[in-house]
Formats: C-alpha cells, sequence, structure tokens
C-alpha cells in the first residue's frame, strides 16, 4: 500500500529524515514508534501531502503522493499531532464542514456525519460548539473528522495522547474493527503497551532512518523466547537446587532473594516437567513464568 | 447550494455567530445616519430657515461623503480582515486540517477573500436605507448606486488581495496586519505623495523655484499612469462621473492628450481593470505559495 524510498527531508541545517525506506501493507494496522525528534511526524505528513521530501518518493497504491497529490488526499484520513478547531461551529457542522471539502452531497454528509458520531459514541454533542470541548473530546472528534471521506488509509499522528482510558480504548477497538474492514492505518504513538495490543506491525525509526519492522506477534514471540524463566518460591531446599543446576537447559542461574532467574531453552513441556520435578525435589514454589516479550523492552534495545 | 465554496460557506455561518459583526454593522450605520440627519437638518432645516432657500446641490455633498466613509471603511477594514484569513487558520493550527483534503489551495485563497469581501458588502447593503435619503430628493441615480458598489468590490478585492497574499507568506497575524496595512497605505497615501515630490523636485530644477501653483499641475507623465493602482484616484474618477465633483485630477492628467485623454474619460474602468489584474495575480501566487507540494525555488 505505501512505499516509502530513501526520503530525505532537512529543515534549515537540522536534518529530519535521512534516508527513511519502508513499506506498509494493505490492511495493516501499523505502529510507528521511535524517540521524540525521530521523523514521525515529519514521515506522516509527507504522506498526508502537506510537506514536500527534499528527495525519495513515496508511493500509494503504486502512485506518488506529490504528483497524484488531489486524488490520494481524498483517499487519505490524517489526524495530525497538533490541531485546532474553529470558534462558532457546532460539531454537527464541523462535520459538515470537511465533508464538503470532500465534495460530498447533502444527504451523503448527513448520514456519515451520523454514523460516524455513532461510532465514536459521540452523538449527544452534536449541537455543542466545537471550541467548548475538551481536549480529548476534539481529539476523538479528529479521528471521527478523518473518517469523513471514507478514506483507505488513515494517518494518525499520536491520536491518543491526552484521551482517558475510556476513549483510548474505544479508540483502539475502532481501529481494529477499521482495520478488519480493510483500512490500512499508520499511527504513531509512545504508548508502546497499547500498540503491541492492537497492531499487526510495526516500525522503529531514529534518527531519520529505519531500524527494524515487522510483525508484532512475531516480534513479541522472539522476545519471549529469549526471555529467561522467572521462579518465585517460598521454600528452596538444596535437592532442588541441584535438580535445576544439573538440567541441561538451564544455564545461567541468577539466584535474588526469594526468586531465581534463568534462561530456558526448552519448550512448555519440558518446562512443566522441570517445574513438577522441582515440586517433587521439596521446593515451595509461588510463582514460575517466562516475562513476555514487551516493545518497550525492544524499543529500549534498538534505539540505544 | 452544493457548489458553494465551502470554506467560504463556513466563514460566513462563523461570521453570522459573531459578536463583532452586530458591533460593526450597528456602530457603522449610526455614524452614517447621523451623518445623514446632520445634513438634512443643515440643509432644510437652517439653511431654509436663514436664507429661505433650501441648496439642493447639498445632496451631491452628502452623497459624496457617505461615498468617502464606505471607500475608507473599505480600505480600513478588509487588510485587517484578509491578513487573519489564512495566517488565523495557521496560527489556530487548522490549516494543516483544511490542506490535507481535497480542498485545492486556490479554492481556500479564493473562499477567504470571497469571505472577507462579502462582509464589506453586507456592510454597504446594509446602509442602503440611510443612503435612500440621497434618493428621495433625487440626483444620483441608481445606475450610479450600482457603479459605485462595483467599484466599492473591485476596491475591496484589490486591496484584499494583498493582505491574503500577506496572510499567506506571513506565519503570524500580527505580522500580516502589519504587511497589508503598510502595503495599503503606501498604495493608497505614499504613491501619490511620492510622484507628487518627483513632480516637485523636476519642477524645482528647471525653474529654480517652485510655488504652490505647481501643485494644481497635478502628476506629469507617464508617472501618472502609476496612479491607475491608486483606490483614491480611481474613487475620485468614479465620483467625478456622478457627482460632478474632483474634476480637477482629471482634468489635468486629461491635459497631457494622447493616451492620457484616452484615461482621463475611461479611468475608472481603465483603473478598475488594472486593479483587477494585480488581484488575479496576487491571488495566483497566494494559492500557489499554500501549496505545500508546490516546488519552491530554495537553494539545493
Ligand atoms: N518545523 C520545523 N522546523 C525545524 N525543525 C523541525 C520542524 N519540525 C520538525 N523539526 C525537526 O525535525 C526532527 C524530526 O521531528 P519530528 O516532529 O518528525 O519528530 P517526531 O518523531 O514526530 O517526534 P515526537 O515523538 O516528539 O513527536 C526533529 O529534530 C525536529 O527538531
Ligand atoms: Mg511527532
Amino acid at each position: 500500500m505505501i512505499k516509502i524510498r530513501n526520503l530525505r527531508k532537512v529543515y534549515g541545517d537540522i536534518p529530519a529524515l535521512c534516508g527513511l525506506t519502508m513499506e506498509i501493507g494493505s490492511c495493516e494496522l501499523f505502529g510507528f514508534v521511535g524517540p521524540n525528534g525521530a521523523g514521525k511526524t515529519t514521515t506522516m505528513k509527507i504522506i498526508a501531502g502537506l510537506l514536500r521530501a527534499d528527495s525519495g518518493e513515496i508511493l500509494i497504491d503504486g502512485e506518488r503522493v506529490t504528483v497524484h497529490a488531489k486524488k490520494l488526499k481524498g483517499e487519505i484520513g490524517y489526524v495530525p499531532d497538533f490541531f485546532g478547531v474553529y470558534d462558532n461551529l457546532k460539531v454537527q457542522e464541523y462535520m459538515e464542514f470537511y465533508a464538503s471539502l470532500y465534495g460530498m452531497s447533502g444527504r451523503e454528509t448527513r448520514k456519515r456525519t451520523e454514523e460516524l458520531l455513532g461510532m465514536l459514541n459521540m452523538t449527544e454533542w452534536r449541537e455543542e460548539m466545537v471550541d467548548s470541548l475538551s481536549r480529548g473530546m476534539k481529539q476523538k472528534l479528529c479521528v471521527a473528522r478523518a473518517l469523513v471521506n471514507n478514506p483507505k488509509l488513515l494517518v494518525l499522528d499520536e491520536p491518543a495522547s491526552g484521551m482517558e482510558p475510556k476513549y483510548r480504548r474505544q479508540l483502539k477497538e475502532l481501529l481494529q474493527q477499521l482495520c478488519a474492514e480493510g483500512k490500512t492505518i499508520l499511527i504513531s504513538s509512545h504508548n508502546l503497551q497499547e500498540l503491541s495490543e492492537m497492531c499487526t506491525n510495526i516500525g522503529v525509526i531514529d534518527k531519520g532512518r529505519l531500524l527494524m519492522q515487522g510483525n508484532v506477534q512475531e516480534i513479541l514471540q522472539e522476545q519471549t523466547i529469549s526471555n529467561p524463566y522467572v521462579l518465585q518460591y517460598i521454600r528452596f531446599p538444596e535437592e532442588a537446587m541441584a535438580l535445576l543446576k544439573s538440567h541441561a537447559l538451564v544455564k545461567n542461574i541468577a539466584i535474588r532473594e526469594n526468586s531465581l532467574s534463568f534462561p530456558f531453552t526448552g519448550t512448555r513441556e519440558e518446562a512443566a516437567a522441570l517445574l513438577s520435578g522441582l515440586v517433587a525435589a521439596g521446593a515451595e514454589i509461588s510463582s514460575f513464568f517466562r516475562e513476555e516479550g514487551s516493545l518497550e523492552k525492544l524499543f529500549l534495545e534498538v534505539t540505544t | 447550494m452544493r457548489h458553494i465554496n465551502p470554506v467560504y460557506k463556513r466563514e460566513l455561518k462563523q461570521t453570522a455567530r459573531m459578536k463583532k459583526t452586530l458591533v460593526m454593522l450597528l456602530v457603522y450605520n449610526l455614524l452614517l445616519a447621523c451623518f445623514g440627519l446632520l445634513v438634512f437638518y443643515l440643509m432644510f432645516d437652517r439653511d431654509g430657515r436663514i436664507s429661505n432657500r433650501v441648496e439642493y446641490s447639498g445632496i451631491l455633498t452628502l452623497y459624496t461623503v457617505m461615498s468617502i466613509l464606505e471607500f475608507g471603511m473599505v480600505l480600513l477594514i478588509v487588510p485587517a480582515v484578509t491578513a487573519g484569513a489564512v495566517a488565523g487558520e495557521r496560527e489556530k493550527q487548522t490549516l494543516d486540517l483544511l490542506l490535507s483534503t481535497k480542498v485545492s489551495p486556490l479554492q481556500i485563497v479564493i473562499g477567504k477573500l470571497a469571505a472577507s469581501i462579502s462582509m464589506v458588502i453586507l456592510l454597504a447593503v446594509s446602509s442602503l436605507p440611510v443612503l435612500a435619503i440621497v434618493f428621495s430628493i433625487g440626483g444620483i441615480t441608481l445606475f450610479d448606486m450600482a457603479n459605485f458598489l462595483i467599484f466599492i468590490i473591485v476596491t475591496a478585492i484589490y486591496i484584499g488581495s494583498f493582505g491574503i497574499f500577506f496572510s499567506v507568506c506571513c506565519k503570524r497575524v500580527t505580522v500580516a496586519t502589519v504587511c497589508s496595512y503598510s502595503t495599503m497605505i503606501v498604495l493608497v497615501i505614499l504613491l501619490p505623495i511620492l510622484l507628487y515630490a518627483v513632480e516637485f523636485a523636476e519642477v524645482f530644477r528647471k525653474i529654480g523655484y517652485t510655488s504652490f501653483t505647481a501643485l494644481s499641475r497635478c502628476i506629469s507623465g507617464k508617472r501618472a499612469l502609476l496612479l491607475l493602482f491608486n483606490p483614491p484616484v480611481s474613487f475620485i474618477s468614479v465620483i467625478k462621473n456622478q457627482a460632478g465633483r474632483g474634476g480637477n485630477v482629471m482634468a489635468s492628467i486629461g491635459s497631457e492628450g494622447g493616451v492620457f485623454y484616452f484615461l482621463s474619460k475611461h479611468w475608472d474602468i481603465v483603473s478598475l481593470l488594472c486593479q483587477l489584474l494585480v488581484a488575479i495575480v496576487l491571488i495566483g501566487i497566494s494559492a500557489h505559495k499554500l501549496n505545500p507540494l508546490a516546488k519552491s525555488r530554495k537553494r539545493a
């Protein structure tokens, strides 16, 4: 769906993008992460046709954004990181205004507006003035607005920052639903826990370059396997320790107060067998688990 | 309704809801009405009592002064309204949202300009009842009024296009406002003063002294063509055709002969066309500058 090739952008003397190359497939919910100033917002603006790259190109469905800007803008919904709303305009009118910018007819607009406000549980606000809404409500409204033209591609720049947990959950579910309906979504966020829960794919960038990208499930699984098992105990007799040390799949046992941790290369069944062996040897174990892989850990690893 | 520029439609809706609009309408019409009543009083009541004679040409003065008020209003309001048009969206961070949609930069620019001009037309039209005083006596026809309205609209487009241009170029509303008022002052006041100064200097060089008689000579030669871009001279030429006032300027331009004679006869139309041309060029440049994907001629 989106092919980014060797994208470069310099603001004055500050390089924002230094040859970013990245690919986002159709129907992916793509999480875009990176430290502050990595170039996420810049990339998204270029995709949305709001900024011209110095060199390199972006193809959306094989069409260059700089050449087919007008057509592509009709197929993209964009939520910027910072945005404002107009004074003296009601929520309903706000939606209708943006719909009219896409050349939608009156009836079509009303139907779509109603649908979207319903989808985001905002129907009861339709008569409110947009500038009187709170920040989180405005952000929700902006997401609804970005959907007004029924875009194939959604570009969301930190849409959930400033939203309360309930809205964040709603947004997450909405995005997953939209993705299942066949939309491609590119979302940047600093909340990695949330991204790992909803995204299908992820790309990490820093200093204007792609560090890694891939399927979230695969990445997490890979990480999980390399994570050590942690064992917390109430009593751990010598016999159990001897058993553990002599186990072929266990190496480098780290001993802490009331807990042990050790890398384990075996399968889940082998882990279960080891656990019952330890219990049989008289250990009283309160928990035994392998740390789940987390994007946060990955993020910290790749960006340093 | 569907094909009306959406940016324009939204602006109108917002303007209609602003208290500022109402206050402006009230103040402006109150001023006009008070002034009209004053002239009426002077003409019929006082003059009638003092001399038993009513000078009906006073009504032309009334019309002229009301036109000046309307013209002055355009010069004062339009730079402020248009300067905020795009820079205001940029400051409020709504511009990116606008540009991310299918609407073209040209549509945005035109919608904004049209909205600003509608404000002026609204004021002009709202003052029609007051201006009707003039009709009650005669001397000015509806055709004249329509002419004048066209002149006001073209002036608003002309001055407004500078405002829009600065609004697109400047990041901040204040900077854009300062720039558009400065330009307005240069075009309206400084340009004729400068031309006069050059004229004076020339006369002084030729004959060694200068006097106030030189003032009446007005600006000569090709330089006078620059006045085509000066709204007050256009105003004078329009009013001259209607109320017979302000003939001097036209006559002295016409005295150059040739093209200038033709110009002095059709100054109003020619100057309005010239100003429209400038406006169209400025609107084009503004739209280009507003387009984020336009190639900018920056150093590589
Ligand atoms: N308008 C601008 N003028 C100058 N430099 C800019 C501008 N916008 C961004 N930059 C610079 O470009 C780089 C990338 O910025 P960008 O906003 O794309 O980062 P980001 O990944 O979105 O960061 P964040 O996570 O903080 O939102 C930064 O070094 C920033 O300082
Ligand atoms: Mg950002």
